[in-house]
């Protein structure tokens, strides 16, 4: 784990593109984007549906699963945010 | 020193132990030498306090209590810290803020959140994470994002509180002798990691001053003694076009910065 991942807390935002995939993005509270970091999205019991890395300006684009899902922001141990699918604007 | 042939399995592994015990304590050893003090207060303090085993002393401060959905909420100091990931100078500060704000807005009473208005000069993570905790909820999902070159400095911790049903408002600004002119240009140096062992300690003693005394000093002697004024509100913010503007700045900071990107050859 980075050390930016580290000094500041995580931040993570879903967005439903309007076209059935949903984008969220990863970042940390001084701004800077979680380039490279992992994103996975989960069912509701956390099983894995999808795994992957927040891309270079630190988005993470999914084709929206069947099922009710959660997206998982992993930017290392303390650093996790989980977002409900409830909570995607 | 060889091991009888008949032994049982209490003396085999007592055996084991006494042999490797040593070992084990040079290891120990040669970790803690090796972690120089750049290295030990550069990163998250709760995890090198864990590593270290230093147990820190929870401030005992009175909850900010608030009416959320007519029920009253009670938002501790110690469940500010939990929702923010560790113990925060910027947590701190804008908990005796806000709770100071609170008391000269409202003496005696109990406000309620959707009577609220709260604005920060400071995009610190502390403090935003602090007043999303009072002003949304404990939801991580919906943290507030910084604004696209919003700075930190002392002089940021500047907060203004309104209560609408009243009109008025009163300014929360920490006095800037209780806040270290160094602090942010040791925190850059920690970040770059230029910091020396002496700016190490000493932003170490800065923060350890605001974890443990503020919580205790006089909220005057803090944030001196403003006055609430009346004051009137145009316009109008929706919810979440904050939220919708802020990322909008991210989005143009992010293609300015795939725009202007030269890869290196």
């Amino acid at each position: 784990m980075g050390g930016q991942a580290i000094a500041h807390s995580p931040l993570c935002s879903c967005f439903d593109n309007g076209d059935d995939t949903i984008t969220c993005e990863g970042g940390f509270s001084d701004g800077s984007a979680a380039v490279g970091m992992e994103a996975r999205v989960e069912d509701v019991v956390g099983k894995v549906l999808l795994k992957g890395e927040m891309d270079a300006i630190g988005e993470y684009t999914f084709k929206k699963p069947e099922l009710p899902f959660v997206f998982v922001f992993d930017a290392g141990p303390g650093h996790v945010v989980k977002i409900n699918e409830k909570d995607i604007q | 020193m060889k091991m009888p042939k008949k032994t049982s399995k209490v003396m085999r592994l007592n055996f084991f132990f006494s042999r490797m015990t040593p070992l084990f304590g040079l290891l120990v050893l040669l970790a803690v030498l090796m972690i120089s003090p750049e290295q030990v207060l550069a990163g998250d303090c709760m995890a090198c306090h864990e590593k270290h085993g230093v147990m820190i002393r929870k401030p005992s401060v009175s909850p900010i209590k608030l009416k959320v959905d007519g029920k009253e909420q009670c938002i501790t100091l110690e469940r500010a810290f939990a929702f923010h990931g560790h113990e925060c100078p910027g947590v701190t500060i804008a908990y005796r803020a806000v709770q100071y704000g609170i008391e000269r807005l409202s003496p005696g009473e109990t406000p309620d959140r959707d009577d609220l208005l709260i604005t920060s000069r400071t995009s610190a993570a502390g403090v935003k994470d602090f007043i999303d905790l009072v002003m949304k909820g404990d939801n991580p999902a919906k943290k507030t994002w910084p604004p696209v070159n919003m700075g930190k400095s002392r002089d940021g911790f500047d907060f203004l509180l309104m209560k609408k049903s009243t009109c008025q408002a009163v300014e929360i600004k920490l006095l800037p002798e209780n806040f270290p002119a160094d602090f942010y240009l040791l925190k850059q140096k920690q970040k770059d990691k230029t910091i020396t062992n002496e700016e190490s300690d000493r932003l170490h003693r800065y923060m350890k001053k605001i974890l443990l005394e503020f919580p205790h000093v006089p909220a005057d002697e803090l944030f001196g003694q403003p006055e609430p004024y009346k004051m009137i509100l145009w316009g109008t913010v929706l919810p979440g076009e904050q939220d919708k503007n802020i990322r909008k700045m991210r989005q143009e900071e992010k293609k300015n910065l795939v725009t202007h990107f030269t890869p290196e050859i």
